[in-house]
């Protein structure tokens, strides 16, 4: 056992430097009890300075170190505090109690400061020996021989963990009230499609805030009875975690209160009734400690839940940040409220449009089956011949090839028609690829074909060579083109017979590539010009009135532009302008 | 047949149509011509012995309806068989009125259409 030795050398170092030691609570501990100058009295001396020993034990822990920082004396409440024995410390270097949280220039300063002679004040995190960490608001205090050399350094080290903890919770408290400050702000400007990602991050911020492992929010779908994992965040998240393996059936107990708009708040998992033994198994198997579990309010109804965990460690979950959450929730609530709704009316929207497709195809039925008939037409008459000469002997190999050419040209031309038709009653109409509007343009043609020879119109086709692509839906643009060339040949029903034109162009306009579509029919009445692509607009007496809405609204998902006008010399003209995709232009198209 | 090798005359805007129109025909024995329009065919110089028309209907410029009377007006004796690959009730109704000879909707069977031909030429001839 060491014994307490250096009082003497301590004193004798006192009386030569009348030290003035601060202490962290700020109070000088005068040591001005020794000088050169003043008589003393070495009992007196030896009683005072046992007795502030006494007083300094209580208040703080002391470390005396030789010059380089080895380990000479600890107090008493130096080892309770470290949890190591006076053996196991002394000789050592303090930096047994390194606890990683500071950074190594930090105690470089500190060594720099004391070994120039300053006194060094600040705090430090250490780590006890049982692996706990506590803060100590340190003083270190160099001594100096009379030649100015340092002797040794003490420091007096008060415990100021439990500061520590209060200045951190109300630390964590403010950034989770920043953090739900800034919340809706968050949301209200989110476009729809990075909503999901907002949800994440919110989740990852409070998860990070409050220092939990995970947060899941569950969803009950609009038509269906069972709870799906929708957002997940789970901090330093293994591949094992808790979403890739659990269904919402796997939660009866939690779900039913989250469901009947209870919140479900526990600090582990013993503090939950019998009756959730099947949840506390799953949240036991995945290695959940305590959690807290709010309801979800979509548009009035409980329609999910947002739940935080911690795992492997309990945790208690304070009422302020309980109330916290449930505002979280409520925002998370309205902003999947809206989610539902925007993609309810994306929904209704591609409905329509398909709709439209097919109504636009009934219009087409006749044309398309003249379209049709007239490959099948010859393909029959071709086939039939053939068969007539083959019986009379009358044909050579030569000209039944021929024949056989014939027929295959025909059957090729009868497929395509079919397969654009299919491409317009296509329910998806998503898949976008590089587009050659030539191409599109010449199949609408080919199909509005006879529609146009039945009103006695000539369609003349100026498509500019090499166009560039564009990217965009392939079904999308037909159906815009077809909507505007019926349009034109509708406009047209009424024009004189001399002017029966529709023209249709393609050319290149700065980055863009832009179609016209000019008929010489009545135009569009002036008033009427600017209202002519709002929904539900029709000057047609059957007409639906969304043709030209959904045309502006697929010309600006591709991020163009659509533009009427009337044309001079009498008829509409309607163009599009669609950025350019690349400068690879439509190869082996015209 | 000794005289079939009568002419076919074929109105029909579709090149691919006419040719196998034009086939068939030479498969039985008979002298066909194509014309892309009522126009063509009207302004051609042709013999119209024992002749027959095969016209569509839908076409840029005259339609095949209006055949019969621009054969009667031209002062022209020629049965004129419509085949259409645009089958309307109207068109049928239309084709009656102004008095083809017969009406076919395409893809039109090769027998039906020879007898027709047949047909339309044997009902001229007592005329």
């Amino acid at each position: 056992m060491a014994q307490y030795t250096p009082s003497r050398e301590f004193l004798r170092s006192t009386r030569a430097r009348r030290s003035r030691i601060e202490t962290d609570c700020g109070n000088v501990i005068s040591l001005d009890v020794a000088g050169p100058d003043c008589e003393i009295n070495e009992s007196l001396l030896e009683t005072e300075a046992a007795d502030l020993r006494v007083a300094l034990d209580r208040h703080a822990s002391v470390v005396i170190t030789d010059p380089l920082g080895r380990i000479m004396f600890v107090n008493d409440r130096f080892c309770s505090i470290s949890q190591y024995s006076r053996e196991e410390l002394l000789g050592r270097d303090p930096s047994i109690l390194n606890s990683g949280h500071h950074p190594a220039a930090y105690f470089r300063e500190l060594w720099n400061a004391i070994t120039r002679g300053e006194i060094w004040h600040g705090e430090i995190k250490n780590r006890a020996k049982d692996g706990s960490y506590y803060w100590v608001a340190a003083t270190i205090v160099p001594f100096l021989d009379e030649h100015g050399i340092i002797r040794k350094f003490v420091a007096i080290n008060s415990d100021i963990t439990e500061q520590k903890r209060i200045e951190a919770e109300l630390a964590e408290k403010l950034r989770l009230q920043k953090l739900l400050a800034d919340l809706p702000s968050r949301f209200v400007a989110v476009q729809s499609d990075k909503i999901d990602t907002a949800i994440e991050d919110t989740q990852r911020l409070i998860v990070q805030v409050l220092g939990l492992d995970l947060s899941m929010l569950w969803q009950l779908p609009e038509h269906g009875p069972d709870m799906e994992l929708t957002h997940f965040w789970q901090q330093n998240g293994d591949s094992k975690s808790i979403c890739h393996s659990v269904s919402g059936a796997n939660f009866p107990w939690l779900f039913e209160r989250l469901l009947n708009g209870e919140n479900v708040c526990f600090a582990r998992l013993g503090e939950l009734p019998p009756e959730s033994s099947l949840d506390v198994e799953t949240l036991r198997n995945h290695g959940v400690m305590s959690g807290l579990s709010i309801p979800l309010i979509v548009n009035g109804r409980v329609s999910g839940a947002l739940g935080f965990a911690t795992l492997n460690v309990e945790r208690t979950w304070r009422e302020d940040e309980v109330i916290e959450l449930k505002l979280v929730a409520q925002i998370i609530g309205s902003v999947i409220g809206r989610q539902r709704a925007e993609r309810r009316e994306e929904q209704m929207r591609a409905e329509l449009a398909h709709a439209t497709r097919v109504a636009t195809l009934g219009e087409l039925a006749a044309t398309l089956a003249h379209e049709l008939n007239q490959p099948l037409a010859a393909i029959l008459s071709n086939a039939q011949a053939a068969r007539r000469f083959i019986a009379a002997n009358a044909i050579s190999l030569e000209e039944l090839s021929v024949i056989f050419d014939d027929i295959v040209r025909d059957d090729k031309r009868a497929g395509g028609i079919i397969h654009s038709l299919r491409a317009m009653v296509s329910k998806d109409p998503a898949v976008r690829d590089p587009c050659c509007l030539n191409e599109l343009m010449r199949d609408v043609v080919d199909l509005i074909h006879s529609e146009a020879l039945g009103e006695n119109i000539v369609l003349h086709s100026k498509l500019l060579p090499d166009l560039p692509l564009v990217y965009g839906s392939r079904v999308e643009l037909q159906q815009t083109l077809v909507n505007l060339l019926i349009n034109a040949v509708q406009a047209m029903k009424d024009a004189p017979t001399t002017d029966r034109i529709i023209e249709v162009e393609t050319g290149i306009d700065q980055a863009f590539v832009v179609v016209r579509i000019r008929d010489y029919g009545n135009g569009i009445p002036r008033e009427r010009l600017p209202h002519i692509f709002d929904p539900f607009f029709t000057t047609k007496p059957n007409g639906l009135g969304m043709g030209l809405s959904i045309c502006r609204r697929i010309v600006e998902n591709h991020n163009g532009r659509i533009d009427a006008v009337n044309g001079e010399g009498g008829g509409a003209c309607f163009s599009i302008w669609l950025p350019i995709e690349s400068r690879t232009a439509c190869n082996g198209i015209l | 047949m000794p005289n079939d090798r009568a002419p076919v005359y074929i109105v029909d805007d579709e090149p691919s149509v006419c040719s196998a129109y034009a086939r068939l025909f030479r498969s039985a024995n008979m002298q066909p011509r194509t014309f892309s329009s009522v126009e063509d065919f009207m302004h051609a110089d042709l013999c119209d012995e024992n002749a027959c028309v095969i016209s569509d209907v839908r076409m840029p410029g005259a339609s095949g309806l209006e055949l019969p009377r621009l054969l009667a007006e031209a002062g022209r004796d020629l049965p004129v068989i419509l085949v259409t690959a645009h089958d309307t009730p109207e068109t049928r109704y239309r084709a009656k009125e102004v008095g083809a000879a017969a009406y076919f909707r395409k893809p039109v069977d090769d027998q039906a259409l020879l007898d027709a031909i047949a047909w339309a030429r044997s009902r001229k001839r007592p005329r």
